[in-house]
């Protein structure tokens, strides 16, 4: 017996050609996580599914088929973000990246999702660099939290003992932050101060130098959890 | 049902075409071996012969057997403006307008990380060095308003947007002709409301 789901929330987040008229369509879904549905007929002028084609949309949609390939009923727009500008755009392609390469299918992961939101949302209005970036750092930080690889930004992996603005500790994407290890004179782009770290854990990416800092660790963090998997788009565009 | 290998293998391989089933292909061949031989014929000859001599345009890229096509041979067309496109079918669609005098450039796709497609899949730099050796005046990114097709257009446009003699443009988007208001998607209407032009200019 078939089974429907009405009335989800949902992001496209990756589509590709399926037969003449039909697309294969990758959503992250509020409730259901990642699903691939098929979207028949879609390309023909009068498809009642079109709304899947405007890119950066909150979708709502109606799906039906108990495999794996869901079928698409029906989609509308709850509301259009609109980003066009490179930055906009290149963090949009990242981010569905991350999702992709991150979340294992039908895993709903319903904060994700509604930071996921927010994010588009406050990059409407962000065009700036270092606005960017935070929002993207931020982002990352939930994503590793609910994924069950959270970075302890407040406390010293070994000793437990709370971050000194004015110490510098060495980060273990396995353990955490450490003071005194033995690596800090082999890996020295892992060294950060305890200022720039402590910032992180507040959100304040107002400085560059906490920026830099919470980008170095948070892509030592995501590579290793990435395992053998790459993010393509560092090699497109960097 | 299986009849014979021969049947059935050219039955399996007209299932490689986009929309076509086993129960399409079925009637396919047995319209072929049944009511015309002959057409038969010429469809594997071209077939094959397309297969062995057509490549891709050396300029622009769309499907051709000799060096240049015929819209890149032709001397009535503008060289100064160059449309870029992701497919050969949009070469097709804009040709089909009647209204575009100039000359093309097929990418072939668009960016894609995670189809990990880049700048290299594209031909880009082939693309930048054309605009440059024929002192390209305008340059139309005509890709698809995708994510992927936007993104292609904002690489291309980072790349040449330093050349004083170039000027870069977009397709406009916007309500279809004859589309009735109510009718438009809410992505559409929200493009065509943030494109609109000045009626006093
Ligand atoms: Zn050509």
């Amino acid at each position: 017996m078939n089974k429907n789901f009405n009335s989800l929330l949902a992001f496209v987040l990756h589509f590709r050609a399926y037969k003449e008229t039909s697309l294969l369509v990758d959503f992250f879904t509020r409730d259901l996580g990642r699903i691939t549905t098929v979207a028949k007929g879609v390309k023909r002028p009068k498809s009642i599914l079109k709304p899947v084609l405007v890119p950066t949309s909150l979708l709502n949609i109606d799906i039906s088929g108990k495999r794996e390939l869901k079928t698409l009923k029906k989609s509308e727009i709850v509301s259009h973000f609109s980003l066009s500008s490179n930055s906009q755009i290149n963090s949009i392609l990242y981010l569905n990246e991350l999702l992709i390469k991150f979340i294992e299918k039908e895993d709903p992961h319903p904060l994700i999702f509604d930071r996921y939101t927010e994010v588009l949302s406050s990059l409407e209005n962000k065009i700036k660099t270092g606005e960017v970036e935070a929002e993207l750092r931020s982002f990352e930080l939930l994503l590793l939290e609910e994924l069950g690889y959270g970075i302890d930004l407040y406390l010293e992996a070994n000793t437990g003992k709370k971050i000194q603005e004015s110490s510098t500790y060495f980060f273990d994407p396995m353990k955490g932050f450490l003071i005194n290890s033995i690596n800090e004179i082999t890996k020295k782009d892992l060294l950060f101060s305890g200022q720039d770290i402590l910032n992180i854990a507040k959100g304040d990416f107002s400085s560059d130098k906490t920026r830099v800092a919470s980008k170095r660790i948070l892509r030592a963090a995501l590579d290793t959890h990435l395992g053998k998997k790459d993010l393509n788009i560092r090699k497109f565009f960097s | 049902m299986k009849i014979s290998p021969l049947v059935d293998h050219l039955i399996e391989s007209f299932q490689c075409l986009p929309g076509v089933g086993p129960k399409s292909a079925q009637r396919m061949v047995f319209y072929l071996l049944e009511r015309d031989r002959e057409a038969g014929e010429i469809l594997s000859d071209s077939l094959k012969n397309a297969l062995n001599q057509v490549s891709k345009c050396n300029r622009c890229r769309v499907f051709t057997e000799s060096d240049l096509c015929n819209i890149c041979e032709s001397s009535k067309r503008d060289s100064y403006t160059l449309c870029v496109v992701e497919s050969v079918a949009d070469v097709f669609a804009i040709e089909h307008s009647n209204h575009f005098s100039g000359r093309d450039f097929v990418l072939h796709g668009h960016l894609s990380p995670i189809d990990n497609i880049g700048p290299e899949q594209l031909a880009l730099k082939k693309l930048f060095e054309l605009v440059r050796s024929e002192q390209t005046t305008e340059l139309i990114l005509a890709t698809n308003s995708t994510l992927e097709g936007e993104a292609t257009s904002n690489y291309i446009f980072e790349s040449l947007k330093d050349i004083d003699t170039l000027k870069i443009t977009k397709l406009a988007l916007g309500v279809p002709l004859g589309g009735e208001l109510e009718y438009v998607d809410g992505g559409t209407l929200m493009h065509a409301l943030s494109g609109r032009v000045n009626l006093k200019r």
